[in-house]
């Protein structure tokens, strides 16, 4: 993972721009004699070019100081996924809920009382603000569809 | 001109009874809510409250709206400075400074930025409009697709000054903007375009939650291992307010950057958001700032809101004057119009004059009450920066969610949001600058289109980029400014 992370971003690049630039190309019309560039057009020149310059990365890369990601940066990742998957299956607001109050708890290490004071503070904005004022028409997911059905 | 003065006194004439002035207020207030909360922008407040208006008289309703259009451009600032997570596309270039400033204790001095900087913007925003506004109208109707395409071009070039230090990463960045913004329909045929059979993807990914990922989450993944910056210090106005160095050093950027913002702002679909990253990036190629930019300094801060407020000012030209809106909250605005049985257009100022003064009147009294607002609310803002990253982290994550969630009313946001956070963060920590990601993502579409619908009305012959003055003015500044660099390096080494 040291010595291979600078190379993520080229590797990535390079693959994303053949991977478009041959699916517009089999897929959408390039160009038009009489209207111009077709709906292919933008997309494969973009991922020509982002392959070419995604190989010159490459190249650069190699003489670059290695750098390495921390995995506690992605510890929010973990969580934050799993509050995607809570979203369907609890529903979003509930999902987030949980999320804040682990986190607090558990991750921050706030004692209860500090926890459930950040937590209802920031809760009632997001629900004073987006259910209640913008109605936002958060998910109640499958848990809670399963419930009211029956 | 004179005249328009006396006009303009007319309108603030009406606007000062007191159902008027309450409107004035309530929609600056709502604006600013609106424009500060991450996802929600002035297209969605403005549909939102549009049943409002229905039992209002015509004047009043427009007051309304346009009052919440306005104002959304200060609260799109108080975001961007103090969680990093831009309320509106247009903050992003002011996250860039105004959250680093904030990074380094100075929150109060980079919203005061932001305040001042959009109080002076937007002022000379209409009084450009007040003084000419027929006049840019008429201008703008002389850029038609082949004159945005050369423009978008030239702008697009303005891409290259944001890049940084490694042309190869910057524009590695600008093309996966590019690329992300061809997703989901292409716009000439209308038909699906790089969707995968996917029908959330069918309207392309959105602009919101893509920013919101890219600033706002890759940010947080960042606070987790940063050391702890809070401090208990109380910040005063007198704190933020500008000294007579700092006032010097960003007036002339502030005055530049509201004219080029007001007549980016008439241009057809150009936008607030692309008055924006323009002044940005025309303030780091062109001017020194004390501060490089992106580092805090208030001259970017000051570049991008003057900008964008000048423009939301500027875009009201065409709409009242030719019934063209400038984006997607003018279109709003324009139903609004008609719903009230109002013909916008050069007759809008022969015969309701009173209801059209009466609007860019409102947009002055918003501009004072916002600038009040604002100034007043600074103190208890900044309360921020005694809040501990362990608190920080949750907090700001939530509201990402919630924010990318709204935007689509729906999980593709929050998934947009989660990708665009992961790889934006990666993006960042290996030097891929992001802003030119950002800016491309913005301005492909629309040069894109421009070009499509261009060639197809010349049958494909590119010669109509050559008819116009405006084309070959636009074009010759393009190579100018695509070759000024290479002839300065050659001419570097010629002279070794």
């Amino acid at each position: 993972m040291k010595k291979a992370g600078k190379y993520i971003v080229p590797v990535f690049v390079i693959a994303a721009g053949l991977f478009f630039a041959i699916y517009c190309h089999t897929h959408y019309e390039f160009y038009s004699p009489t209207q111009g560039p077709m709906p292919g057009f933008m997309p494969e020149v973009i991922g020509a070019l982002l392959a070419l310059t995604g190989f010159l990365a490459l190249i650069q890369a190699k003489n670059e100081p290695d750098k390495e990601l921390n995995p506690k940066n992605f510890s929010i990742v973990v969580a934050m996924g799993l509050v995607l998957v809570g979203n369907f299956v609890i529903g979003t607001l509930l999902s987030i809920g949980l999320f804040l109050l682990i986190w607090l708890k558990f991750i921050s290490k706030y004692n209860w009382k500090t926890t459930i004071l950040v937590f209802l503070v920031i809760m009632g904005f997001v629900v004073g603000i987006f259910k209640l004022w913008m109605d936002i028409p958060f998910l109640p997911g499958i848990v809670f569809e399963i419930l009211l059905d029956l | 001109m004179l005249e328009n003065f006396g006009l303009l006194f007319g309108g603030i004439q009406i606007l000062l009874n007191p159902t008027n002035m309450w409107v004035v207020i309530l929609g600056t207030i709502v604006g600013i809510m609106i424009g500060a909360i991450p996802g929600i922008g002035s297209l969605s407040g403005c549909a939102i409250l549009l049943p409002l208006t229905y039992n209002f008289d015509p004047t009043t309703a427009i007051v309304l709206l346009a009052t919440i259009y306005y104002s959304t451009m200060f609260g799109g600032s108080i975001s961007a400075i103090l969680l990093n997570i831009p309320g509106d596309s247009p903050a992003v270039m002011t996250a860039l400074d105004g959250y680093a400033l904030n990074r380094k204790g100075h929150a109060g001095k980079a919203l005061f930025a932001a305040t001042f900087a959009s109080f002076i913007g937007g002022l000379i925003g209409m009084l450009i409009l007040v003084c000419t506004v027929m006049w840019l109208a008429r201008f703008g109707l002389n850029f038609g697709n082949a004159e945005m395409t050369t423009l978008l071009l030239l702008a697009l070039v303005s891409v290259s000054w944001l890049i940084g230090d490694n042309p190869t990463k910057g524009i590695i960045s600008t093309l996966i903007g590019a690329l992300l913004s061809t997703l989901g329909m292409d716009a000439i045929l209308g038909s699906a375009r790089l969707n995968f059979g996917n029908t959330s993807l069918m309207g392309g990914i959105q602009f919101a939650p893509l920013v919101i990922g890219a600033v706002g989450f890759s940010q947080v993944m960042k606070l987790i291992t940063e050391a702890d910056t809070s401090c208990n210090t109380k910040v005063s106005l007198k704190d933020a307010v500008y000294n007579k160095k700092e006032l010097i050093r960003t007036l002339p950027v502030i005055v530049r950057s509201g004219i080029l913002g007001t007549f980016v702002g008439v241009l057809p679909g150009a936008g607030a958001t692309t008055a924006s990253f323009a002044s940005y990036a025309i303030q780091k190629k062109s001017f020194k700032s004390e501060v490089p930019l992106g580092e805090g300094a208030i001259e970017g801060i000051s570049a991008s809101e003057a900008a964008n407020n000048a423009a939301s000012a500027g875009s009201f030209a065409p709409l009242l004057a030719l019934g063209i809106p400038g984006s997607g909250t003018g279109s709003i605005l324009l139903g609004g119009l008609l719903m009230w049985g109002l013909q916008p257009g050069p007759l809008l100022f022969t015969n309701n004059s009173e209801f059209a003064w009466c609007c860019i009147a409102a947009l002055f009294l918003a501009n004072i009450c916002a600038v009040i607002l604002a100034t007043g609310m600074m103190p208890a803002m900044t309360k921020i920066i005694t809040v501990s990253n362990k608190i920080l982290v949750p907090a700001i994550a939530v509201i990402c969610a919630v924010g990318a969630f709204s935007a689509t009313e729906s999980s593709f946001g929050l998934i947009t949001m989660f990708l665009a956070g992961i790889g934006c963060y990666i993006m960042d920590y290996y030097g891929y600058p992001l802003a030119p990601m950002l800016l491309s993502f913005v301005l492909m579409p629309l040069f894109e289109k421009a070009m499509r619908r261009a060639l197809t009305s010349a049958a494909g012959n590119p010669a109509i980029f050559l008819q116009s003055t405006i084309c070959k003015v636009c074009l010759l500044c393009f190579f100018i400014c695509l070759m000024a660099p290479i002839v300065r390096a050659i001419v570097g080494k010629l002279k070794k």
